[in-house]
C-alpha cells in the first residue's frame, strides 16, 4: 500500500509540466507583446481602415418659380424597398407575401442580378411598417434606399420641355441635362454634404460618432421671368432664356 | 508554506475574478442598458463563488474520496440530460434553462467529479491493467454527451486533463503516446472531413488571405491587442472588443481586457494563471493523501491548461476553439464551479493539515 501511496505521484513528471507551462507562458508574453506594442501600428491603421466608413449626402436640388411665385419644380425625398436576394428563393418569397398583406400586390423589378426593386416611393406609414417588421428580422436580404426625386407641377410637352430633365449621378445628386435645368444647373446645384462615421461588424453606424467632413449646402431656387400660362402656351420659349 | 500557498491560491483565484469583472463591465459597458448590467452580474456571481469556495474549504477530506462515486453518478447523468431538457445556444445543446436570463452549464459543473474520479481510479488499489481500463472508460463516458452536444472546446480539455493526469500519476510512456497517436489520427480525419475546421486551420495561416471571411477572426484579435497598447485604453472602456470582436464577453475575453488595461497587466494574468499550479505544488508537498496530492495538482492544472489555452487562441498563437477564460469570462455556470473546484482543493489540503496534527499528537 505504501508503494502504492508513493507511486501514485510523480514529481519529476509534474516539474516537467510546469516547465512546459513556463515556456507556454514566455510564448504567450511574447505573442502579447508582438501585437501589442510590435506590430501595434500596423493593426491600428487595418483597423481605420474598417471601422471608418465616408459617404456623400446628396444636396436637395433647387426649386424653380415661376414670376407669380408658383413653384413648378421641386425636389422630394422618396424610398424604395431593396432586396438583395432572389424573390423565387422559397423563405424570400415568404416574407413577400407577407409584405403584400400590407403593401398590396409586389412585383420585384431587377436593377441588375443582385438586387430587385419590390416598391417605390413608400408612403411613411408603408415605411414604418417595413422597419419595424421586415429590415429588423431580415437586415442581410431587404433594405431601404432613398432618394431625391424631382416633381413638377405640369406634365404638358412644352411645359417639360422648357424645364427639361435631369440624371442622377453615382452619388445621388441630381444633374440638369436639358432645358432650364441645364441651363441653370450650377445655381440650382447645391454642395453635397460629406460625413465620416464607424461602424461595427455588422455594417451599423457606431452611434455618437457621425462627423460632418462637409456641411450640405442645398441648391439656389430659381425665379423665371414668365408664367406658368406662358411657358405652355410658348414653344420656342426656352431660346430666349439666357443662363 | 502551505498556508502561504493555500493564501496565495485564494487570493489570485479571487483577484483574477475581480479582473474578470472589470473585463466584462469594460466590454458591456458602450452597448448595454444599463451599462453595469453584465458586470454587476459578474460581480454578484463572483461573491457567490468566492462565498462557495470559502465555505467548501472548510469540508473534511476524507469526505471527498468517500463522496466521489456518488457526486460522479448524480452529475454525469445531468449530461445526457440535457439531450432531453437542454436548450440550445450557438449551436450547443449545453444549458438548462432555469429561467429565461439564468442558464446552467452542466459540463463546467462535471469537470470536478471528472477529475475526482479519475484520481481516485488512479489512487485505487486495483492492479494497473484494471486502473487503466477504468480510466480511460471513465474518460470516455464523461466526453462522449461533451462531444454530443457538440462542444468540442470542452471536450479536448477533458481529454487534455486525463492524458496529464494519467501522466503525473506515473502512467505508462506509451500508453500515453498511443493515446496521443489516437487523438492525433481522429483530429487528422476530422480536419480532412470538416471544411469548418479548414477554414480556421487556413485563416490562422494566412489571416490577410481572406480578411472578410476566413482570416477575420483572428485579425480582429490582433487587431483588439493592437488597442491596447502598454497600459490600454486610458478610460478603462474598450471600444474594439464590442464593435468587432465575436463574443468579446466569453470566447475572446483575454483580448478584449487587453484593450481596456493593456499589456503590462496582460502579463499579470498570464503569471497569475502559471503560478496557481505551482502554489498547488507548494499546498500538497506536506499533504500524505495519494487522492489529495493528485486531486490538488490536478484541479488547478486543469484550469490554468484551460486559461493558457485561451490565452493562446487570443493572442493567435494557435487556431481558433471556442474555450472560456476560467474566472474571467462571461457566465455563472463557469465563475461558480471554477470557485468550487478550488474550494474542493483548498478543503483537502486543510484538512491533511488536521489529520497530521492529529497523526503528530498521536505520535
Amino acid at each position: 500500500m505504501i508503494s502504492h501511496i508513493e507511486n501514485s505521484f510523480s514529481s519529476k513528471r509534474f516539474f516537467i509540466i510546469l516547465c512546459i507551462l513556463a515556456t507556454i507562458s514566455v510564448v504567450l508574453c511574447f505573442q502579447l507583446y508582438r501585437y501589442t506594442i510590435l506590430e501595434r501600428d500596423h493593426f491600428l491603421q487595418y483597423a481605420n481602415q474598417i471601422i471608418w466608413r465616408e459617404g456623400i449626402i446628396p444636396s436637395p436640388r433647387g426649386s424653380i418659380y415661376d414670376c407669380n411665385n408658383i413653384c413648378l419644380v421641386w425636389s422630394v425625398r422618396t424610398h424604395s424597398f431593396i432586396l438583395n436576394q432572389n424573390p423565387q428563393k422559397k423563405h424570400i418569397a415568404q416574407i413577400i407575401k407577407k409584405c403584400e398583406t400590407i403593401l398590396g400586390p409586389i412585383s420585384p423589378l431587377p436593377i441588375n442580378e443582385h438586387f430587385w426593386i419590390l416598391r417605390d416611393q413608400l408612403s411613411p406609414s408603408e415605411l414604418a411598417w417595413i422597419q419595424s417588421e421586415i429590415i429588423s428580422s431580415s437586415s442581410q436580404f431587404f433594405s431601404i434606399q432613398s432618394q431625391m426625386s424631382r416633381c413638377y407641377i405640369s406634365n404638358h410637352p412644352n411645359f417639360r420641355h422648357f424645364i427639361g430633365e435631369v440624371d442622377v449621378t453615382i452619388h445621388g445628386s441630381q444633374l440638369g441635362i436639358s432645358g432650364i435645368e441645364k441651363k441653370f444647373n450650377s445655381h440650382l446645384t447645391g454642395t453635397n454634404g460629406i460625413y465620416r462615421v464607424k461602424v461595427n461588424y455588422k455594417q451599423d453606424f457606431v452611434p455618437g460618432s457621425w462627423t460632418d467632413v462637409q456641411k450640405l449646402k442645398p441648391g439656389n431656387s430659381l425665379k423665371l421671368k414668365y408664367s406658368l400660362q406662358e411657358i405652355i402656351e410658348n414653344p420656342t420659349l426656352l431660346n430666349s432664356v439666357e443662363s | 508554506m502551505k498556508n502561504n500557498a493555500y493564501l496565495a491560491i485564494f487570493i489570485t483565484v479571487v483577484l483574477l475574478a475581480l479582473a474578470g469583472c472589470l473585463a466584462i463591465y469594460n466590454v458591456s459597458s458602450s452597448r448595454c442598458i444599463p451599462f453595469y448590467y453584465h458586470g454587476l452580474r459578474q460581480f454578484c456571481w463572483t461573491f457567490i463563488g468566492a462565498c462557495a469556495m470559502f465555505f467548501i474549504s472548510k469540508i473534511p477530506s476524507s469526505k471527498w474520496q468517500k463522496w466521489t462515486p456518488f457526486y460522479a453518478i448524480i452529475t454525469w447523468f445531468s449530461l445526457p440530460a440535457l439531450f432531453l431538457f437542454g436548450i440550445t445556444i450557438n449551436q450547443m445543446t449545453g444549458w438548462f434553462a432555469i429561467t429565461s436570463s439564468i442558464h446552467i452549464q452542466p459540463s463546467e459543473f462535471t469537470k470536478i467529479p471528472f477529475v475526482l474520479s479519475l484520481v481516485a481510479v488512479l489512487c485505487s488499489p486495483f492492479s494497473t491493467t484494471k486502473k487503466d481500463l477504468y480510466f480511460i472508460a471513465i474518460t470516455f463516458f464523461w466526453i462522449i454527451p461533451i462531444a454530443l452536444q457538440p462542444d468540442f472546446g470542452t471536450m479536448s480539455i477533458y481529454l487534455l486533463t486525463a492524458m496529464l493526469i494519467y501522466w503525473i500519476g506515473n502512467g505508462s510512456h506509451l500508453k500515453i503516446i498511443g493515446f496521443i497517436s489516437i487523438i492525433f489520427i481522429i483530429t487528422l480525419i476530422i480536419y480532412q472531413l470538416s471544411s469548418r475546421v479548414q477554414n480556421r486551420i487556413h485563416g490562422f495561416l494566412d489571416p490577410f488571405s481572406d480578411p472578410e471571411n476566413t482570416g477575420w477572426h483572428i485579425l480582429q484579435f490582433r487587431t483588439t491587442l493592437a488597442h491596447g497598447g502598454w497600459f490600454g485604453h486610458s478610460s478603462f472602456e474598450t471600444e474594439w472588443a464590442p464593435l468587432y470582436l465575436p463574443l468579446p464577453h466569453s470566447d475572446s475575453a483575454f483580448a478584449s481586457i487587453i484593450e481596456a488595461v493593456g499589456f503590462i497587466p496582460g502579463i499579470f494574468i498570464i503569471i497569475g494563471f502559471f503560478m496557481i499550479p505551482v502554489f498547488a505544488k507548494k499546498l500538497m508537498e506536506t499533504t500524505t493523501s495519494p487522492f489529495a496530492k493528485l486531486t490538488i495538482i490536478a484541479i488547478p492544472l486543469m484550469y490554468s491548461i484551460q486559461a493558457l489555452v485561451h490565452i493562446a487562441v487570443n493572442t493567435t498563437t494557435i487556431p481558433i476553439t471556442g474555450i472560456t477564460l476560467p474566472l474571467l469570462s462571461y457566465g455563472g455556470s463557469s465563475l461558480v464551479s471554477t470557485f468550487i473546484a478550488f474550494g474542493v482543493v483548498l478543503s483537502l489540503s486543510q484538512a491533511t493539515k488536521n489529520k497530521s496534527n492529529l497523526l503528530q499528537n498521536s505520535i
